[in-house]
């Protein structure tokens, strides 16, 4: 008579959680509409640059201002996570897993966003090149991809954690779109020229922005008090 | 007997569904029959809802749903439409930027030029266009969503019928799109300073663009059924728009959605705008049809083929139709200016006599383009204001105003000279010399918007000068009026009304230095020194009775050329100016 087997669960010894979490939750997020965005996008800025179109700053700030919209839409589906209805029994907090998802998306778009500046950059002519903003640029681009993450992560709470994007992807463009309709005050711009007097303004303007988004990104992606309460799990 | 029984069982089925979810949430609409398992991701992709459907059926389109099922599908997707989140909040953005506008007492659209007026509302209703489109995309691809489109499979209605009911169920969308648009009109044809006439193929385009995007929305959900596609077209469509609103003299900009102007450019009697709006309207109306034949003829996964299909025939010619349709009226809105309208411009830019019509109020005669003849009751309250502070030989004189129309300083910004000599020999014939010029904006002054502000403040500014030289600037420079005749002009200009005082102050805030007023955005102008500038707006503030009663004591005097702003400080009883450096400009 030969003695049971017993299979342990397969453990990383070593490894922190994080990181043993990172491959399946890259393997199920949806990362299409991001790939479709970031491919547009580089040709956007790459077609210009590869033909040295030598744009005009306004025209090349309005360039990189479209692919910063676009990857963000991209970006809205990033915190979906089609297991949610299953993996909410697991004991990994909520918190985390969608941290992780937020810390990624993060990452590959700063990424993309960073090669569509370069490419932005190159296809503006040279004498007016050194007069890019990047870092104003960058501000705009963090805050509206904060403002996603905080939308989304309120479509994962009356989504049942599987359709973030559903609500981050049109509400962005809904708000973006009314924000440019409506009659803000004097000297208020959400998308002013470089160089204008509104651009300072406008930067303190979207800094606020992206505290707000940030907070309640962090907010919304806690684990509901419902949840907290009661746990499922007997 | 068949047929009607046939009908029946299909209405029982949507009755059942409709029951079962429509109303309470898109995860029981799209479970007709209790909590079915879901299906597998190979049965999701195919299209096989399991052993529902065996291997090579195709869907018996010969057998269609009647026309009654398809109708009550739209019924409840029109309902679902218009409750759903991106649809309410496009609306309620559309009515907040209205309401802000009449919670601030809407001043820039007391004059409105119901021409302009009809293009400028297309802008606004372009959110209702981007709430259909996210609706009516989002709304079919419901039963993706929630893994239960292959049991669509036994219901009566097909793709093609689904997707017909989704495209009639834009229709309240259209037509609640087209109430916003003549109630919008209608707020503003109600002013008392409404002018112009009611452009109607212009009122007609945003019910077209809600049209065309619900119509792209189904499109896109058909070719690519994944919610993340339709809000990525509509930021390309969206960057489109904005970047033809830029590039607003290109004649490619009316492939976009809404052809704007130059906003800044003054607006034009309504037989010289000229815009092909028919043709734009043509080429919205086509685009949907064609979006709405390919959605029709985009296949679902397992359907039969093209050649079996019942119908492809007529739709695919339906949709060669449209796209002709759209070539053509695409086109033909990108075509230059008609030469006759180019021609009617430089008519009523040069000789605008022969088509005006004057009226007298007391002893001032006002010309004004037919539609714009209302104006001349605005114009005299600023024109009284002036001469009330006149003596009574000034104010007895006879004056004429002229209304002209000059988009040539606008467009090469304050480069152009006026046809002055056309002018002259024109108000010589008409009895009507040195007639004061003013533009086809207005505004009460305050908040009127810069242009339509500084067009209050331009016309009395150019009075009051008329007033005290008894000359209107002619040549293509800025003529600095300097002294107390600086002094006298601005304070008489700026006390005529609350709107002119106003529009004065409005002006000062965005200025520095002295006053500048060209005329009609052209070459030629008035200047004056920031000491003049700073004594007269400081006269403002105090009471007009007081300083009217030293005006017309020593009149003479101020309105000399040779009087000094330090004089006409002490004439006036008020302390003078700082001195400023000398300007070079000449003195009138």
């Amino acid at each position: 008579m030969s003695r049971p087997v017993h299979h342990r669960p397969r453990r990383h010894p070593g490894k922190p959680l994080p990181l043993v979490l990172l491959p399946p939750l890259l393997r199920a997020a949806r990362t299409t509409p991001l790939l479709g965005a970031a491919v547009t996008t580089v040709l956007l800025a790459g077609i210009p640059a590869a033909l040295s179109a030598n744009l005009r700053l306004t025209d090349g700030v309005l360039l990189i201002r479209v692919a910063t919209v676009l990857i963000a839409l991209g970006a809205a589906f990033l915190l979906d996570d089609p297991a949610a209805r299953t993996t909410e029994v697991a004991p990994t907090p909520r918190l985390l897993l969608h941290g992780l998802r937020a810390l990624v998306t993060i990452t590959i778009t700063g990424t993309v966003w960073a090669a569509v500046l370069l490419l932005g950059r190159s296809a503006i002519a040279p004498e007016e090149r050194v007069l890019l903003p990047e870092s104003g640029l960058a501000l705009e681009a963090g805050s509206l991809l904060l403002s996603v993450l905080m939308l989304a992560a309120a479509g994962l709470r009356v989504t049942a954690g599987t359709g973030g994007g559903l609500v981050a992807a049109p509400g962005a463009v809904l708000l973006l779109l009314t924000a440019m309709l409506l009659p803000l005050p004097d000297g208020v711009e959400l998308f002013p020229q470089p160089l204008s007097p509104a651009w300072e303004p406008s930067r303190q303007l979207w800094a606020g922005i992206a505290g707000l988004a940030a907070i309640a990104t962090g907010l919304l992606l806690r684990e509901p008090r419902r949840q907290r309460r009661s746990p499922r799990v007997a | 007997m068949k047929e009607t029984t046939r009908r029946d069982t299909t209405k029982r089925n949507m009755t059942e569904r409709d029951q079962s979810g429509e109303g309470r949430s898109a995860r029981n609409t799209a479970e007709p029959t209790g909590s079915p398992a879901p299906p597998t991701r190979h049965q999701a992709r195919t299209g096989t809802p399991g052993h529902t459907r065996p291997p090579g059926h195709t869907r018996p389109h010969g057998a269609g749903p009647s026309r009654g099922a398809v109708l009550a599908l739209a019924r409840v997707e029109a309902l679902r439409l218009l409750r759903h989140p991106a649809m309410l909040a496009s609306l309620a953005g559309y009515l907040a930027l209205w309401g802000y506008a009449a919670a601030t007492g809407d001043p820039a659209n007391r004059y409105p030029v119901l021409q302009d007026e009809s293009r400028y509302l297309q802008i606004p209703l372009l959110l209702l266009a981007i709430g259909t489109l996210l609706a009516a995309n989002l709304g079919i691809l419901r039963g993706r969503r929630h893994g239960v489109e292959p049991l669509y499979e036994v219901l009566g209605l097909g793709p093609r019928s689904r997707t017909t009911a989704h495209l009639l169920s834009l229709l309240p969308a259209v037509a609640l799109t087209a109430v916003l648009a003549l109630a919008r009109l209608g707020y503003l044809a109600a002013k008392p300073g409404a002018v112009g006439t009611v452009q109607w193929l212009e009122i007609a385009v945003p019910p077209a663009a809600v049209l065309l995007a619900g119509a792209l929305g189904i499109l896109l959900a058909r070719l690519a059924p994944s919610p993340s596609v339709a809000p990525l077209v509509l930021a390309g469509l969206a960057a489109v728009t904005f970047v033809a609103a830029v590039q607003n003299t290109a004649a490619w900009r009316w492939l976009a959605i809404v052809a704007i102007e130059d906003e800044f450019a003054p607006p034009m009697p309504s037989e010289l705008v000229g815009r092909p709006a028919g043709w734009h309207l043509l080429w919205l109306l086509a685009l949907a049809g064609l979006c709405a034949a390919l959605a029709l003829l985009r296949r679902a996964p397992g359907d039969a083929p093209p050649a079996v299909q019942p119908g492809a025939g007529p739709l695919g010619t339906a949709a060669a139709a449209a796209a002709a349709l759209a070539i053509l009226a695409g086109t033909l809105q990108t075509r230059p200016l008609p030469a006759n309208v180019v021609q009617a411009r430089a008519e009523a830019t040069e000789h605008p006599v022969a088509q005006q019509v004057c009226t007298t109020l007391d002893t001032t005669e006002y010309c004004a383009f037919p539609e714009f003849k209302g104006r001349a009751q605005d114009w005299d309250k600023v024109v009284r204001g002036v001469l009330a502070r006149t003596p009574r030989e000034i104010a007895d004189a006879r004056y004429a105003v002229r209304q002209r129309m000059f988009r040539g300083g606008v467009e090469s910004h304050r480069d152009m000279p006026l046809p002055q000599a056309a002018w002259d020999a024109d108000d010589l014939r008409a009895g009507t010399r040195r007639a004061v010029p003013v533009g086809t904006w207005w505004s009460e002054g305050d908040a009127g918007g810069d242009a339509a502000g500084d067009a209050v403040a331009e016309f009395s500014t150019l009075f009051a000068y008329r007033v005290v030289t008894a000359s209107v600037p002619h040549a293509p420079r800025t003529d600095m009026v300097c002294g107390s005749r600086g002094v006298l002009v601005l304070w008489l200009a700026g006390q005529a009304t609350d709107g002119t005082r106003q529009a004065l102050r409005d002006l000062a805030t965005r200025s520095s230095g002295g006053f500048s007023f060209p005329v009609l955005e052209s070459a030629t102008g008035l200047g004056f020194d920031s000491r003049e500038r700073e004594l007269a707006m400081s006269l403002l503030e105090r009471p007009a009775d007081e300083i009217g009663a030293r005006v017309k004591a020593s009149w003479a005097e101020l309105a000399s050329a040779r009087t000094s702003t330090d004089r006409a400080a002490q004439l006036l009883g008020a302390p003078a100016p700082a001195q400023a450096p000398a300007t070079d400009g000449a003195c009138r």
